[in-house]
């Protein structure tokens, strides 16, 4: 009998755990879930809760109906993984594990940006919450949308938000009396994903007369002055900030030497196994930028299935031919329009070439595909 | 509540037709394919996100954009004269002895108002081809020098991280 550790409840830990219970259904083996919250949250929906269009509970599922798949699910906080030992700490007590996928993803760290007490961002719930405060205070000005770093959950997002802050304005009839502005480190709109996806999100943004601030590396906000300054002296002043803030990998204090420079545990890129104990899996967004992967829960979720079936491969001695997929594709969602990009890694993962990127589809449609993906999601891994 | 429901001669009715649909489904073994198709659909998505078939849906997707970008006025303007002149010039007979020339009718030709506008056409469109094709090169060689930058740096990243995890394993 063996022990699966699944630690964290977001898209992979989640997979992970559905995808083992099935495939381990009737067997002996013991499957683990740890997560520091009762719910699984949906993120792509954050920035529906902060523009009103979805309420908090929408948007969440209780992580303990997985208990009904045969899954154990202990809320707590991971405090120590301790490698060596095949030992994690949780709520003050030791948890054994034979085999451990850790998927911690992110964390938001805005105290790492000076002044950032003056903005608003909806990436955890309780900052779309308060970012939804705001956006009903707002008479009309200036909104500027900043990026904090390279790093963050959901690269498509700032542009999405600043598409939906657009639309909301003018059905509230303020548009006239705002101006919207994207400051971003790219030179051009997700200029990392190529020029096919580049062009069309400029081409939406213009249309929507979002003016984008390109090369813009912030460095702090000035609170009393409200203006948020770049790293090469460019201010930008602003009504309403919303910020991506920003994000650390969450290895939460997984044992020294095993981590990159930048805080990423040290994994094989080709099967996900951490360096230093192959019966460790790292998955999502705590490991896909040292990997040249973006940090977006559809890698995670294919990363997720490809480790389960190593796993059940291990477990149950059967081949299991799946592959990770390496491809990344989000709905994109404007308010009055919609996107669908993909990308295909492949050639990135091995550094042989950037990635192949396209747009699946632009049309006010695949904004209910959003709506009914978030359904689906619910309904397959949570129910 | 549901004993309210089912006295109603409607609900019966429907349930019937679901319950001998679901007989029907499961004679046919359709119904063991449905329970299957559900128990592996949502377990393997990935498999339809193959990438060669996403690649083909971009490119497919792009090119019905070119199509929306075209004026359907102008397409059905230009396209029913084209058609109509296609129509009164390639007749049955003049199909049948279709016209040769020659470098001296060649010449004479170039004397034909019509002949003058098409040419004239041809050349605009040679000129907007060159063009294009300049700027896309341009942005091409651009965009892969770009890009061998990055993945000079990341090569350098991935070889730092080899080597540490080597350190590691050692």
């Amino acid at each position: 009998m063996a022990r699966i550790l699944i630690l964290g409840g977001g898209s992979g830990g989640l997979v992970v755990a559905n995808k083992l219970a099935r495939g381990l259904r009737g067997t002996d083996h013991e499957i683990l879930l740890v997560d520091r919250s009762p719910y699984h949250y949906f993120m792509p929906s954050f920035p529906w809760v902060a523009l009103g269009f979805k309420e908090p509970e929408q948007v969440r599922r209780p992580l303990k109906n997985l208990e009904k798949k045969g899954v154990r699910v202990i809320q707590g906080e991971v405090q120590e993984i301790r490698i060596p030992e095949k030992r994690v700490r949780v709520n003050g007590e030791d948890l054994s594990y034979d085999l451990m996928v850790v998927s911690l993803g992110a964390e938001v760290k805005p105290d790492l940006m000076p002044g950032f007490e003056a903005a608003y961002h909806p990436w955890t719930i309780e900052g779309a919450i308060r970012m939804r405060e705001a956006i009903q205070r707002f008479e009309g000005g200036r909104i500027v949308i900043g990026v904090s770093g390279p790093y963050y959950r959901c690269p498509p997002a700032p542009y999405e938000i600043a598409g939906q802050l657009d639309f909301a304005l003018r059905a509230r009839r303020l548009r006239d009396k705002s101006e919207i502005i994207l400051a971003h480190p790219h030179p051009q709109p997700l200029s990392a994903m190529g020029p096919a996806i580049s062009s069309v999100i400029s081409e939406i943004l213009s249309s929507k007369g979002v003016r984008f601030e390109g090369n813009f590396n912030a460095q702090a906000i000035d609170p009393e002055h409200r203006r948020l300054i770049g790293q090469d002296g460019r201010e930008i002043p602003f009504d309403l900030l919303i910020m991506v803030p920003p994000h650390r990998p969450s290895s939460a204090g997984m044992c020294p030497g095993l981590l990159t420079p930048a805080g990423f545990p040290l994994v094989d890129p080709k099967t996900f196994r951490c360096v230093a104990d192959p019966d460790v899996f790292a998955i999502g967004d705590m490991v896909n930028p040292a990997i040249n992967l973006p940090a977006a829960g559809v890698v995670a979720h294919f990363q997720a299935e490809f480790v389960a079936n190593q796993i059940l491969a291990e477990l149950k001695g059967a081949y299991i031919g799946e592959s990770f997929t390496p491809v990344a594709m989000c709905i994109m969602d404007f308010g009055d329009d919609a996107v669908l990009p993909m990308c295909d890694f492949t050639r990135i993962l091995d550094l042989s070439g950037p990635p192949s990127c396209g747009v699946l589809g632009r049309s006010k449609a695949i904004r209910l595909t959003k709506m009914l993906f978030e359904s689906m999601w619910f309904a397959t891994y949570l129910s | 509540m549901t004993e309210q429901i089912l006295q109603d001669p409607k609900a019966q009715e429907a349930l019937e037709r679901t319950l001998s649909l679901l007989i029907r489904m499961n004679e046919t073994g359709a119904l063991t394919l449905l329970e299957d198709a559900v128990e592996l659909l949502p377990d393997s998505l990935s498999y339809l996100m193959d990438p060669r078939l996403l690649k083909i849906g971009a490119n497919l997707a792009y090119l019905l954009h070119v199509v929306e970008m075209v004026e359907p006025t102008l397409i059905t303007v230009m396209l029913s004269r084209l058609v109509e002149e296609l129509n009164r010039e390639l007749t049955p007979e003049r199909m049948k002895e279709l016209p040769r020339m020659g470098p001296v009718s060649l010449v004479k030709a170039l004397g034909d108002p019509d002949v003058q506008r098409g040419l004239g056409i041809l050349m605009l469109f040679l000129r907007v081809l060159g063009r294009a094709f300049d700027r896309s090169s341009q942005e091409l060689m651009a965009l892969m020098e770009a890009t061998e930058k990055t993945l000079t740096e990341l090569r350098r990243q991935r070889a730092e991280m080899e080597r540490q995890a080597a350190a590691v394993a050692s």
